[in-house]
């Protein structure tokens, strides 16, 4: 929450300049073509939290954002529903009588209306907690057709309480942040049977398969990029409040442009709400920082840093760098590979609910850059500095989203690769992989199809609703 | 980067933000649009009616209308008389309703506190209320019914979930279905926007903010020459911080309900609200804090440094500091604007307070003529209850087993039939 307290009473309507703004503004267009520059370039476009994909733009300029949110542009002294309004009852002279069809304040008509833009094509993928549809917008006389992705959340599975948790944080969450490294909300609605839809930019890939995918060669710049835009993303979030609390490589989508964008917002909260408790079961356990592991309950940012800086690894290595079996082992490999968290190194760690000491021969020393440089020389030294600031133990030594947009190492050569020039995935395979990290239920690693490769037990443990801590 | 572009891209900002001719154009609107319904509705009642009435009652009936059910009473009761020489209701003007949602918003806080629910559940659920009602006349959707669907869907949205049956179980009389029924109403009627940008941040990171420098805390000494600060700490004395202290608590009782049934979340930021809710608790506090950060003496210098201290703190203050930065940059004239908006924003805060004073008789009037117009079958002999976010669903004509809610309820039915209109029946009950 960072509003202003300047400039009076607030203007009757705020956006529509803004929008523009954004769009046409000579330093963003610039932007687009020269992604990667000098490190002010790289600062600007950072904070400016604005450019990249001239396709996402498309797609935010023709896609409105429902019920008026964007598309409709506020008129002068009236809202949305009265401009809806008004054209119901131009288009149906006798609207105003007793066609029960034009009454507009119903919200079941607003719903259809938003519902009647889309239609579906196939189904890419389906699971316990929602089916993906890929679809498209219909074209209407003025705009394309637009392809999108279509989640519909089941209701009622196992959640009997109306509109689940995790449906309602993505909602609230992706509402807010609009950033061309954060997936976008196009619309929502509600199907007949009161399942809730939905309407999301169309993402063809995700890192995990890039990683994954052996026939791919990833170059440093392409590594930078990537971290690039995730550090985008995340920065935004984190200037809006908001932890994304399941930073991994298949929660980071692939734009057919080659975009970057953070995506599954089912285990976001806001933070820094001061004396509110939040629940460390979060974050997938692989990507898991060990503030969490020893039970913190007042945590940052600095979870998603970790987190990301795992990813890094990842990137270089093409396999998980901590991969544990159990919490337990998990905690044990970011000791034997980060060090044991001890007062020196981490003062105060002692007090945390869950810390456990360790026999005194089994303590490892805090990793220093030798190991690092030895681990990850490909990245070089600016490289290596940036990634031992976000997975440094102690939360607080942990480097900011803004800092590590700010680190040296982006605007070294080699240079971030253009997003459009980074390497793809090729086969149509993508498009069901992002179908299925779509549907996943928040904070597990894979879906259940995939536990014949014996890994879908290492999902991050079920959130406690009980406290009120979610 | 606008330093606020953060708040201008919210949806509070772009889609709930409206200056006062707006939001009464609005708020004319959607009355119209609840009184256009009423009229079809009693339109539909009306043929529904005479076509019971008629031998040939197989007429078709409106085909999206359960089948209605005439108690045998009612279709002969109604036989009697032409459904047709009854007048349409009279329907509630903008500022009734606007009144029936205001007492509704003083339910909703008091359901609230019986769950002892936060103040952030709390006051989303009113700003839901509030903002449900400015686009659906309380003509069509009865708060009465939405009140509990909108304070769980509020505990959810604020992460501070409780079961359903347990929440269910502390409200007399109350059904998980019944909560359930209304939550796709509600939710879509707040256009999906579940993130409500609260004051209390500001306020908690302001007095944070204010305790710390007259504590003379961790940067007291950088401090000590801030000729702002002393001012602000002479005008508090002799014991600044019992002063803030108790402005806090006041601060808060103003945060959480006056705030709350007024129309200021429309109509100005959250900062500038909590400032007025400062300013009402205590006058010297709210205006020697203002005059401190962006008086004349505010310097840039320290805006900017700290800037970095909150950057480590993740305190919730920094929306001050950014502004002090803008402050800076615009020159030093924002504390006398600031001071005569929030003066503004609590005059509004304070006007509220008349919908607590409302007589209960004005109350039970309102209600009466809303009851009038969601229950024409109850008048006319035939037709549905409209409203109240029943739509589709069937509705005993027999409006005594329809709505078992309350005894108060059943009081006011009574009386409403009691009334000018009821009383015309011949025959009735």
């Amino acid at each position: 929450m960072k509003p202003s307290m300047f400039g009076c009473r607030r203007p009757e309507i705020y956006f529509p300049q803004l929008e523009a703004f954004q769009h046409n503004h000579p330093r963003f267009q610039r932007h687009h073509q020269n992604t990667t520059t000098t490190r002010n370039t790289l600062a600007m476009s950072a904070t400016a939290g604005s450019s990249a994909s001239s396709a996402a733009n498309l797609i935010k300029r023709t896609l409105p954002f429902g019920n008026g949110h964007n598309s409709t542009p506020l008129p002068e002294n009236g809202d949305a529903s009265r401009v809806l309004k008004d054209d119901s009852d131009a288009a149906n002279p006798t609207a105003k009588d007793d066609s029960d069809n034009s009454d507009i304040e119903d919200p079941d008509d607003l719903n259809t209306k938003t519902k009647r833009k889309y239609t579906k094509d196939r189904k890419v993928g389906e699971g316990a907690y929602a089916v993906v549809h890929l679809g498209h917008r219909l074209a209407t006389a003025t705009e394309p057709a637009v392809p999108v992705a279509i989640k519909k959340i089941k209701v009622n599975t196992e959640f009997r309480d109306g509109l689940s948790m995790d449906a309602i944080r993505e909602l609230k969450y992706l509402r807010e942040l609009h950033h061309p490294n954060i997936i976008a909300l196009l619309d929502v609605f509600s199907s007949k049977s009161q399942n809730l839809c939905l309407v999301l930019e169309f993402l063809v890939c995700d890192l995990e398969k890039i990683i994954k995918d052996s026939s791919l060669t990833l170059s440093m710049a392409d590594v930078k990029s990537w971290m690039l835009m995730s550090l985008r993303g995340l920065w935004w979030c984190h200037k809006a409040f908001v932890l994304h609390r399941d930073i991994k490589p298949n929660n980071l989508l692939i734009s057919g442009s080659g975009v970057l964008k953070l995506a599954d917002f089912g285990l976001a909260r806001s933070f820094s709400d001061p004396y509110r408790p939040m629940t460390s079961n979060v974050i997938t356990r692989w990507y898991r920082p060990p503030e969490l592991f020893y039970g913190a309950k007042f945590y940052s940012s600095a979870v998603d840093i970790f987190s990301l800086g795992l990813v890094f690894c990842e990137l270089m290595l093409r396999t998980p760098f901590l991969p544990g079996n159990t919490d337990l082992h998990q905690i044990e490999l970011i000791c034997q590979a980060l060090g044991t968290p001890n007062e020196d190194n981490w003062p105060g760690v002692t007090t945390l609910p869950g810390y456990h000491s360790v026999e005194n021969g089994a303590s490892v020393k805090e990793r220093g850059r030798d190991f690092f440089m030895n681990t990850f020389i490909a990245a070089g030294e600016a490289g290596v500095d940036l990634l031992m600031k976000m997975i440094k133990l102690d939360p607080r030594k942990r480097c900011t989203a803004r800092e590590a947009l700010d680190a040296a190492w982006f605007s070294q050569e080699p240079y971030p690769t253009k997003p459009a020039n980074l390497p793809k995935k090729v086969d149509g395979k993508g498009i069901e992989k992002v179908g299925s990290d779509l549907k996943r239920k928040a904070g597990e690693l894979f879906n259940n199809n995939d536990e014949t490769t014996g890994r879908g037990k290492k999902v991050a443990r079920k959130l406690d609703f009980g406290g009120g801590a979610g | 980067m606008a330093e606020d572009q953060l708040y201008t891209s919210a949806t509070q900002c772009t889609t709930w933000s409206f200056g006062p001719s707006t939001l009464s154009t609005i708020r004319q609107n959607t009355n119209a649009a609840g009184t256009r319904s009423i009229r079809r509705g009693w339109k539909r009642a009306r043929v529904e009616a005479s076509s019971a009435n008629t031998p040939a009652a197989t007429t078709p009936i409106p085909s999206h209308t359960p089948t209605p059910t005439p108690t045998p009473l009612s279709s002969s009761t109604a036989a009697t008389l032409d459904p047709a020489s009854i007048p349409d209701p009279e329907s509630l003007t903008p500022s009734e309703e606007l009144t029936l949602v205001h007492y509704y918003i003083l339910r909703l806080i008091d359901m609230s506190d019986i769950f002892s629910f936060p103040s952030n559940v709390k006051s989303t659920a009113c700003v839901f209320l509030s903002r449900f009602h400015l686009h659906h006349s309380v003509q069509s959707y009865h708060p009465k019914h939405l009140i509990p669907t909108i304070l769980f869907l509020a505990t959810k949205t604020e992460n501070h979930y409780i079961p359903l049956s347990e929440f269910c179980k502390r409200i007399p009389k109350l059904t998980s279905e019944a909560v359930l029924k209304h939550e796709f109403t509600v939710a879509g009627g707040v256009r999906w926007d579940f993130d409500i940008r609260h004051p209390l941040r500001a306020a908690e990171g302001g007095i944070m903010e204010l305790l710390t420098v007259l504590g003379g805390g961790m940067n007291g000494s950088s401090n000590s020459n801030d000729p702002g600060l002393i001012a602000l700490k002479e005008r508090l004395a002799p014991n600044p911080i019992r002063r803030v202290q108790d402005a806090h608590g006041k601060m808060k009782g103003y945060l959480t309900k006056e705030a709350l049934v007024s129309d200021v979340y429309y109509q100005y930021t959250p900062p500038q609200i909590f400032l007025a809710a400062l300013w009402l608790a205590d006058k010297d506090v709210a205006e020697g804090y203002i005059e401190w950060r962006f008086g004349e003496n505010s310097t840039m210098g320290r805006a900017a440094k700290k800037r970095k201290k909150d950057k480590k703190n993740k305190s919730g203050d920094d929306e001050v500091t950014t502004t002090a930065d803008e402050a800076a940059k615009r020159g030093p004239a924002l504390a006398p604007k600031l001071l005569v908006l929030v003066a503004q924003c609590a005059e509004m805060m304070v006007s509220a307070r008349e919908y607590e004073k409302i007589p209960v008789d004005e109350l039970k009037r309102i209600d009466k003529k809303l009851h009038r117009c969601q229950n024409p079958q109850k008048f006319l002999g035939a037709g549905l209850t409209l409203g109240a976010g029943d739509n589709g669903t069937k509705r005993a004509p027999d409006d005594a087993a329809g709505e078992p809610k309350d005894k108060e309820e059943s009081k006011k039915k009574r009386k409403a039939e009691e009334d000018p209109f009821g009383g015309s029946l011949p025959g009735r009950d």
